[in-house]
């Protein structure tokens, strides 16, 4: 029996600037614990979009959004940012990190605001993400020096640092070479086979893809395929 | 660092956002010193104002004269029966104008809570005498010590002391501008003849100038018992008893009270000099809108700075909402970066205005001004800190509440 981590029930949202449209249309699905996910779909056809609503960070849709069982639709913005620290990691598909702040401050905020452990230990655990993602040696550097691929990387390890029940990637490999996409792949897949943790990505890499345990493809708002078979 | 004990994490962002844009940091700090210290600084001078004038004020004038007001007749009857006109024709009652036992109303109003300083006086209508010229002109009789505790004559006394009149019966305290024209000093005996008709030899004991050239031209001070002697009167005659209290600003409210008590009339010395009050109204009304504009202007020049600060932090917002700060943490952060901006701009404020302060104090304006009247006083400098803080909260926290409860994405989009 495969537990339920994250469910949507014909979720809506219209976009109304320039001219009223709907993004998304209906979308139901579930997504299990331990499930390494990863949305497909052409540009524009709303993956982003979901994506923002699934991390609870966009509230202006219709329908119902379950988090951990439990029903998050109608909550309120305190709520939901304590449930994003909590149980959400997200990865941006442009980095954005805290540019005044060294990469290590960028991954130990979000623990530092949980506030449940003591602040040696996290820097340590900062430490460890950094270096799992092969950015030790950077880790006392503003953020703002780094290239692209590397703030990209800082960014994964900031969504790693509670140990998140699901992390969320728009794109989180869009700005890296093939080592390290590889690198982040089999980081995210030991994530969800040895930790249990549930990875749903939004992504144009058809190999990122692929190798995913589930794809879900996208057109025009809607869901066109629950379980894509790459051929 | 304890588990239980939550990390300062708000501060540490606020902190490196006020770090790292040092220039900004300043820039709007800057603009908090301005406000205050020119605030605290216009406050302090209309504080000088007001003391200074009300000192000079008081040299002369009590801040309750009680004295005893002419009666008015009142008619037997005012109006007939049968609608027959009355006519009736009110004259001031013939009595004198003297306060009855004055030993005792005086004793009365020395076991009020809030008199400090009663002495009584006498004046009376004399003529100096000049060869075959008079002058006319007034002389105070007074209890020399105790007027002189009231009206700290010893400050304008230009020659001789005004304690040597206790020891002449006959002494005289001439003002400077008579003394000029009576071409006297200290030492001399001039002729003076009372309203009355009695004429006396006095010794000049001392010359006082006011710079207040009316009074300068009249005025002299003599003993009260010799004042008594130049009317013809016995040592009951007391036509006026001056009464100060422990807060001249509350002599409008005081007055009737004595009224009240003694069954004469008081008069406060605002209601007595109502020119000068309204002259003294609209200078601190004048100021005191000028420092309010000061303070809006400099209120709106902080809040934009501030406002600035955290539209150029929107991006940085979405973010840490992005990975669950809440709303009040949004606020707490730019809030926190705002009050220490405003705690520098306070601190560099206050030590600006007070340097102000101490320079003009030592500014020598001449006349009987003396040095420029301007002084410390703690409530300026508290109410000018008052005002920063909140401006400088407000300054942080409109524009962040409003960022605060916005959805990320919304800011991302953009």
């Amino acid at each position: 029996m495969k537990e339920i981590i994250l469910k949507t029930q014909s979720v809506t949202k219209h976009f109304y600037e320039p001219v009223e449209f709907k993004v998304l249309d209906t979308i139901s699905f579930e997504v299990y614990k331990g499930e390494f996910l990863t949305v497909i779909g052409k540009s524009g056809c709303g993956k982003s979009t979901l994506l923002y609503i699934l991390s609870t960070m966009d509230t202006d849709f219709e329908g119902e959004l379950f988090v951990d069982n439990q029903n998050i639709s109608r909550w309120k913005q305190d709520k939901l940012a304590a449930i994003r620290n909590e149980k959400i990691g997200f990865v941006f598909q442009f980095h954005y990190l805290l540019g005044e702040f060294s990469c290590l401050k960028n991954v130990m905020i979000p623990a530092l605001r949980l506030g449940k452990l003591p602040h040696d230990v996290i820097e340590e655990k900062a430490y460890q993400k950094l270096e799992l993602l092969g950015l030790k040696d950077q880790a006392l550097k503003p953020s703002s020096k780094l290239s692209g691929g590397q703030q990209q990387r800082v960014a994964i390890a900031r969504a790693l640092i509670n140990d998140p029940l699901i992390i969320m990637g728009d794109e989180p490999t869009g700005n890296l070479d093939s080592a390290n996409t590889q690198n982040i792949f089999s980081i995210f897949k030991e994530l969800t086979q040895e930790f249990g943790q549930t990875i749903i990505a939004v992504t144009h890499d058809q190999d990122f893809a692929k190798a995913s345990d589930r794809t879900i493809e996208m057109q025009d708002g809607k869901i066109i395929n629950q379980n894509y078979k790459f051929n | 660092m304890s588990v239980k004990k939550q990390y300062p994490i708000n501060g540490e962002v606020a902190y490196t956002y006020i770090v790292s844009n040092k220039r900004l940091t300043m820039v709007a700090a800057l603009g908090v010193t301005l406000g205050i210290a020119v605030f605290i600084f216009m406050n302090s001078m209309l504080a000088g104002f007001d003391k200074s004038s009300s000192e000079a004020f008081f040299k002369s004038i009590p801040h309750i004269r009680i004295y005893k007001d002419d009666e008015i007749s009142k008619p037997i009857a005012n109006q007939s029966r049968n609608n027959i006109p009355v006519i009736v024709n009110p004259k001031v009652v013939p009595s004198n104008n003297t306060i009855v036992n004055p030993k005792q109303v005086i004793q009365l109003l020395k076991n009020q809570p809030d008199v400090i300083l009663v002495t009584p006086q006498l004046s009376v209508g004399i003529f100096y005498n000049n060869a075959k010229t008079q002058i006319s002109g007034r002389a105070i009789g007074i209890f020399p010590e105790e007027a002189n505790q009231m009206f700290n004559m010893e400050s304008y006394v230009v020659e001789g002391n005004v304690n040597y009149l206790k020891n002449n019966i006959n002494g005289i305290l001439l003002g400077s501008g008579i003394a000029a024209k009576m071409n006297v000093k200290e030492g001399d005996n001039i002729s003076i003849t009372s309203s009355v008709g009695m004429t006396k030899v006095m010794k000049v004991i001392g010359i006082f100038q006011t710079n207040n050239s009316v009074v300068d031209k009249t005025t002299s001070y003599i003993n009260i018992a010799f004042a008594q002697q130049l009317m013809k009167k016995n040592s009951s005659y007391i036509t006026d008893i001056n009464v100060n209290i422990k807060d001249y600003n509350k002599a409008k409210a005081y007055a009737p009270q004595l009224a009240q008590l003694t069954n004469y009339k008081a008069e406060d010395w605002e209601s007595a000099n109502e020119t000068y009050m309204a002259a003294t109204r609209m200078r601190a009304i004048i100021i005191r809108f000028v420092s309010i504009s000061i303070l809006l202007v400099a209120g709106f020049g902080i809040y934009n700075i501030l406002n600035m600060t955290v539209m150029q932090k929107i991006n940085d917002i979405a973010i840490l909402k992005a990975i669950g700060f809440n709303g009040r943490d949004v606020i707490r952060i730019f809030v926190a970066q705002a009050l220490i901006i405003g705690l520098i701009g306070i601190v560099f404020g206050v030590l600006f205005a007070s340097i102000m302060v101490a320079v003009l104090q030592n500014y020598y304006v001449g006349g009987d001004i003396g040095y420029f009247p301007i002084y410390f006083k703690l409530s300026n400098f508290l109410k000018g800190i008052f005002f920063g803080f909140v401006v400088t909260f407000l300054a942080g926290f409109i524009p962040a509440r409003k960022a605060a409860n916005i959805d990320p994405v919304t800011i991302f989009r953009k």
